[in-house]
């Protein structure tokens, strides 16, 4: 029985990682890790999919002001006229 | 419900869980809007009331669903040409989840031709109409790209060459789309 029992704690010890392991393991988890930083062109491709009717009607309510303050009617009427079926 | 929210705000999720039904519940739903509500909302608050016809739907509403398989047939050979391996039943049953913008425009089309006097020559109304159109065109626009980089899983200068070449089928597609009677194209 006792003899059964070192056998184990020989095996248990065996399945452990080494020291040498244990700084490989280190050395691989450190060079994996770095502070993710999105890049401004990310940032603005994320803030566009995610709700995207959002950046849609403002961009569109920005040109629809400005147009229609310069051309009038003019615009609008162009606008309808493509689109208005 | 949920899924039409997700649909609506977060597009990029709403393609990878794929839901056909609801991708097929908006092109059936603009198709109808287009062929069946636009010509009763003319008959009944139009100034002229011109008698809806039948045979008329029908075969609108036929052609429709061939535009939509049209355009998915389009979107799966060029993709494919520029490198994608998704295959044509993927198109099918997600970029009918591009259609909300699609449907949205359907409806304005249906109020803007048949109040057409109330619109035209008004600033005020033309800006709102305005909004909406050049609102829905950027919408589908910003879901066509999503769509290339999360469904045909095109990068950078391939998803740009698919964008322009898709690009011009899409408008010769809307010409036929306009030429047989679908005001607002189902693409």
């Amino acid at each position: 029985m006792k003899k059964d029992k070192k056998t184990y704690i020989i095996l248990e010890n065996d399945a452990l990682p080494t020291k040498q392991q244990k700084e490989k393991m280190l050395a691989h988890i450190l060079s994996e890790y770095h502070v993710y930083k999105a890049s401004p062109a990310e940032r603005l491709f994320k803030m566009i999919t995610v709700y995207p009717w959002r950046f849609a009607f403002c961009f569109s309510t920005v040109q629809a002001v400005l147009f229609t303050m310069i051309w009038g009617t003019g615009y609008t009427n162009l606008i309808l006229r493509v689109f208005g079926g | 419900m949920e899924f039409f929210f997700e649909v609506l705000n977060h597009p990029k999720e709403a393609f990878r869980n794929r839901n056909k039904m609801a991708a097929w519940f908006l092109v059936a739903f603009t198709i109808l809007i287009n062929t069946v509500f636009g010509p009763l909302l003319a008959w009944f608050g139009g100034p002229f009331h011109p008698v809806p016809n039948i045979y008329w739907m029908l075969r609108t509403t036929l052609l429709g669903c061939l535009s939509y398989f049209a355009i998915c047939a389009v979107l799966w050979v060029i993709c494919k040409g520029f490198g994608s391996k998704t295959p044509l039943n993927v198109y099918i049953q997600t970029w009918g989840l591009t259609f909300f913008p699609t449907l949205l425009c359907s409806i304005a089309v249906a109020f803007s031709e048949t109040f057409f006097t109330v619109f035209w020559n008004n600033s005020i109304w033309g800006m709102l109409l305005s909004i909406v159109f050049i609102g829905i065109l950027i919408w589908k626009t910003i879901l066509y790209v999503i769509f290339l980089r999360e469904v045909a899983e095109l990068k950078s200068g391939r998803m740009a060459g698919a964008f322009v070449i898709i690009g011009i089928m899409i408008i010769v597609l809307a010409s036929f789309n306009g030429y047989i009677g679908l005001k607002t194209p189902v693409l």
